[in-house]
């Protein structure tokens, strides 16, 4: 194969786009992690009774568990009292009431990230509820979104608002002693989203939420919510970006989604954290749970990532389908450059009666990267005519790095149908003959093989992440391939 | 790994258990150690991933020290295949010479494993031991409780034509047959064997196997599991695949209580080939657990696995494949096909196609199915006038053909088709059909 050796490394050191720090005053607590801090994190947020109790059940649960090693993935053991639990930019007043009273540096962080807020929220339509380390600082189209009884806002408001919704719902989908980083997410976490869609609502606009990590050292526990009352329909995006910095940080976000009767929930993420340099420095260590219930008969979630960021992802958004004809969906672009380390997947749990899955995972290995698929299909004696199907497909770019598949599949009952494939492979020469044949130059080609290959997922996404995702793609892998 | 070992009780009787001398004190000692780390340990529980969907709580209370009992059930000898070449029997782990029958093929060696033990074993140390890990714990039982063997070894560029046969018969309590296999550059050989004990017998076998294929050679195994109704087989087989070597390995698992073969195959230099086919059939109670690692650790290395699995009543049939490209295997070839039918509706089947790859100019696929008889076929039959019993039966036969018609042996063949239609519920109504 031709090759430009020059180009190549020129273009294997691009520098992270999104790398810079704001320059703002945070309200940080010093490093540690014990009942105090957690009771002063639910005093500052005003939190009633049972919030606290939740989380010091789930801290004091967290101090029986293990942290978990089964991923595909080499780290440093992370210390957990070294990471401060809170931080909230200062507030200037009570907090800004609107796009005008929110710190000029904060909105220009977002500029250079290109999500320009106001314009974005003008011309595309979208709501966006920006995550700006631990504190939700601006909402948009609150107005509109509450004129059809959406409920869309940061989670400590929805705490202060709706007490009811959030005791009944909160840890019904990822119970406290799930597993470990939920358990540490359900005692430390600061903030997140909220959406309630009540009865028959058709959500008037696409959810955005926009995450980023700014201060160093402080870990960010995210918490989001959605549920989708009977006859509902939400879409909700979820795009993140963060600063460069050396030091590794932890991210243990926890999303539930729950389904009732008739209602869809569609979740798209596209996750480009600071993967680390290409030596392998640095990095966001990814270590989500998300989870959602399709607790109604018609029920529909569908999960679509693009994952192209973070040091080490370990993320399996998963469905329980329990209502019957309830209709699960995942769709994963996962990209691993450098020393990324990504184990991702999902688990489809069928219990309802003629329940469908569909999951199809794309990973891309280059550099020296390691890309699991590491996904369940388990279908209960109650499932009648369950119905799976799963292709897991992986794209290796070189010769260091890895693909691994960890499929478990298990049926207990006779009227389900499960099928599984798995292939991995090359971009093969042929395809990039023919291309440059046609005069494309390489990268071009490779691009555009590479699209190809993710293009099955790249459809289920909404439009503007559609287009994000493939200028993200491109930036992620140029020069991957020699 | 074995961080979650536990539940010692079964084992703890091994400790009174006098370990029989192998006549080399450093291979004495370290199995002396050996059996005080096991009975520490203890069995691998569910918790741990490689035991995962075979539940060792069906020996907890079975005694597992070596039975000695070496008296003939003439009955069980009656029901094997009719056999062409040289057959040995092994009750109990002790060879039986009267029960024996037929010459040796010119160029195959064969020697009790108490007459290499009674001289220092040197290198052949590594290939009689196992770790501690969760993944080797009943090979390391083997180590430990395995009184004698045999081992075969086919003398370079020998091509015998007539197959070995191999039978284990297990009575009662532990049953630790070790065998090693040794095919010198060019020799090739085939291999039978066959696992078999009455259906009243409470008897766990550990079979551990050992299998080395130099430069050029080619070795065609089969294994036969027709062990009783009440009896448990754990079986571990490694095999080391030199250059242009081949190995061909069938598992036909259909009988028992439980069953379990860990398979491992080393594809150690450069065109080492190997195929592994394999039925399961879990009807009535049976648990069969098949679980094969393929390592491809040179380049231009190639590979198929096609499993074929029933389940039917209370049974639990499960496949754990798992092929790894090691870094610089370049031009690594593996398929893999697990297909499932599930036809009871306590029955359960759960697969596990692993794939790990760590170089980027390989092919690799795998593909699992579970599911019920195919509706289409089955109404494509019904239209030409079958009734639906009849039909069901043969595709369900028809189905397990994807691994029968690969056995070479006529007479082996039509005795695993009897046992196949025999286990088939409607067998009478196809019986005519297909024998």
């Amino acid at each position: 194969m031709a090759s430009t050796p020059h180009d190549l490394d020129n273009l294997v050191a691009q520098k992270y786009q999104h790398g810079f720090v704001t320059d703002i005053e945070s309200d940080t607590v010093p490093p540690g992690l014990d009942e105090d801090l957690i009771r002063l994190i639910s005093a500052k947020k005003k939190e009633p009774q049972f919030l606290l109790d939740w989380r010091l059940k789930s801290y004091r649960h967290w101090q029986t568990m293990q942290e978990p090693h089964w991923a595909h993935a080499r780290y440093p053991a992370i210390d957990y009292q070294s990471i401060s639990y809170y931080s909230a930019p200062k507030a200037k007043t009570d907090g800004p009431k609107t796009l005008a009273d929110v710190d000029p540096k904060l909105l220009a962080t977002y500029d250079k990230l290109g999500v320009p807020l106001h314009e974005r929220a003008r011309l595309a339509g979208v709501a966006v509820d920006a995550v700006f380390d631990s504190v939700s600082v601006a909402t948009t189209f609150k107005d509109r979104l509450s004129r059809a009884g959406v409920v869309f806002c940061p989670f400590s408001e929805a705490v202060q608002l709706h007490p009811k919704l959030i005791e009944q719902y909160l840890g019904s989908v990822v119970p406290t002693t799930d597993n470990f980083y939920a358990a540490l997410n359900s005692a430390v976490f600061t903030d997140g989203s909220f959406v309630y869609i009540p009865k028959g609502v058709r959500c008037p606009m696409e959810l955005s939420t926009y995450f980023r990590i700014n201060a160093a050292n402080t870990g960010q526990f995210e918490r989001t919510l959605i549920i989708a009352d009977e006859g509902s329909h939400v879409s909700y995006l979820e795009g993140c970006t963060a600063p460069m910095r050396d030091e590794n940080q932890l991210h243990a976000a926890v999303v539930e989604l729950v389904a009732l009767n008739d209602a869809t929930i569609k979740y798209s993420t596209v996750q480009n954290w600071y993967p680390g340099d290409e030596n392998g420095l640095g990095g966001i260590y990814n270590f989500v749970t998300k989870r959602g219930e399709c607790r109604g008969d018609r029920s529909r979630i569908s999960w679509t990532q693009v994952e192209t960021g973070s040091a080490i992802t370990w993320k399996y958004p998963s469905c329980v389908l329990l209502g019957n004809h309830s209709v699960g969906e995942f769709y994963s672009v996962a990209v691993a450059n450098h020393y990324q380390q990504a184990d991702t997947g999902t688990k489809m749990i069928h219990i309802g009666k003629n329940t469908r899955s569909t999951i199809v995972s794309k990973g891309i290995s280059a550099g020296h990267a390691n890309n699991s698929y590491r996904g369940l299909v388990k279908v209960a004696a109650s499932a009648d005519g369950a119905r799976n199907y799963t292709q897991c497909d992986s794209l290796l770019m070189g010769s260091e790095c890895g693909a691994h598949t960890f499929p478990y599949i298990e049926v207990k009952n006779p009227s389900a149908t499960v099928e599984h494939e798995a292939t991995t492979s090359k971009i093969s020469e042929d395809q990039l003959f023919y291309c440059l044949q046609r005069g494309l130059s390489q990268e071009d080609a490779i691009n555009m093989i590479v699209n190809g290959f993710c293009k099955s997922v790249f459809k289920e996404l909404p439009m503007e992440f559609a287009v994000e995702a493939q200028n993200l793609l491109a930036v992620s892998l140029e020069g991957a391939v020699g | 790994m074995n961080a979650e070992l536990k539940s010692t009780h079964g084992l703890a009787p091994l400790a009174a258990v006098p370990l029989v001398s192998t006549g080399d004190s450093s291979h004495d000692a370290w199995r002396t150690a050996a059996r005080g780390r096991l009975i520490a340990g203890g069995l691998p529980t569910p918790r741990d991933d490689a035991w995962k969907y075979s539940s060792l709580n069906l020996i907890q209370r079975r005694d597992l020290s070596p039975c000695t009992d070496y008296s003939v059930p003439a009955q069980l000898l009656a029901s094997l295949p009719e056999r062409q070449g040289v057959t040995f029997v092994c009750i109990n782990g002790q060879l039986i010479a009267e029960l024996s029958s037929g010459a040796l093929p010119a160029g195959v060696r064969y020697t009790p494993l108490n007459d290499l033990f009674d001289s220092p074993i040197g290198a052949m140390q590594a290939r009689l031991r196992a770790d501690d890990s969760a993944d080797q714990r009943l090979k390391l039982l083997n180590a430990v409780c395995c009184t004698s063997g045999v081992a075969f070894d086919v003398s370079a560029h020998q091509t015998p034509v007539e197959p070995v046969h191999l039978v284990h018969i297990a009575t009662h309590h532990g049953h630790y047959p070790r065998t090693l296999v040794t095919l010198q550059a060019g020799s090739r050989l085939n291999l039978i064997e066959y696992y078999l004990s009455m259906d009243d017998s409470n008897s766990v076998s550990v079979p551990v196997t050992d299998i080395q294929i130099e430069h050029g050679a080619a070795l065609q195994h089969t294994t036969l599991g027709l062990a009783g109704a009440n009896s448990v087989v754990y079986a571990d087989v490694t095999a080391h695949v030199g250059p242009d070597a081949s190995y061909v390995h069938r598992s036909l698992e259909l009988g028992g209580l439980a069953t379990r073969l860990d398979l491992k195959v080393h594809l150690d230099a450069r065109g080492a080939e190997a195929t592994l086919n394999g039925l399961l059939l879990a009807d009535k109670t049976r648990q069969i657990d098949i679980r094969t690692s393929m390592e491809h650790r040179a380049p231009n290395t190639t590979s198929s696995q096609t499993y074929r699995g029933v389940a039917n009543d209370r049974g639990r049939g499960s496949y754990d494949g798992k092929v790894v490209v090691h870094r610089g295997a370049a031009k690594s070839d593996s398929r893999q096909s697990s297909r499932n039918l599930l036809l009871g509706p306590k029955a359960e089947i759960d697969a596990r196609p692993q794939l790990e790859i760590n170089a980027d100019d390989v092919k690799c696929s795998h593909g699992a199915t579970t599911g019920s008889i195919d509706e289409e076929v089955l109404f494509y039959l019904l239209s030409r006038g079958i009734d639906h019993d009849t039909a069901r039966a043969l595709l369900i036969f028809a189905f397990t053909d994807d691994v029968i018609a690969t056995l070479t042996d006529p007479a082996l063949r039509h005795a695993v088709e009897k046992r196949v239609l025999a286990s088939l519920p409607t067998a009478a109504l196809i019986r005519d059909f297909v024998q």
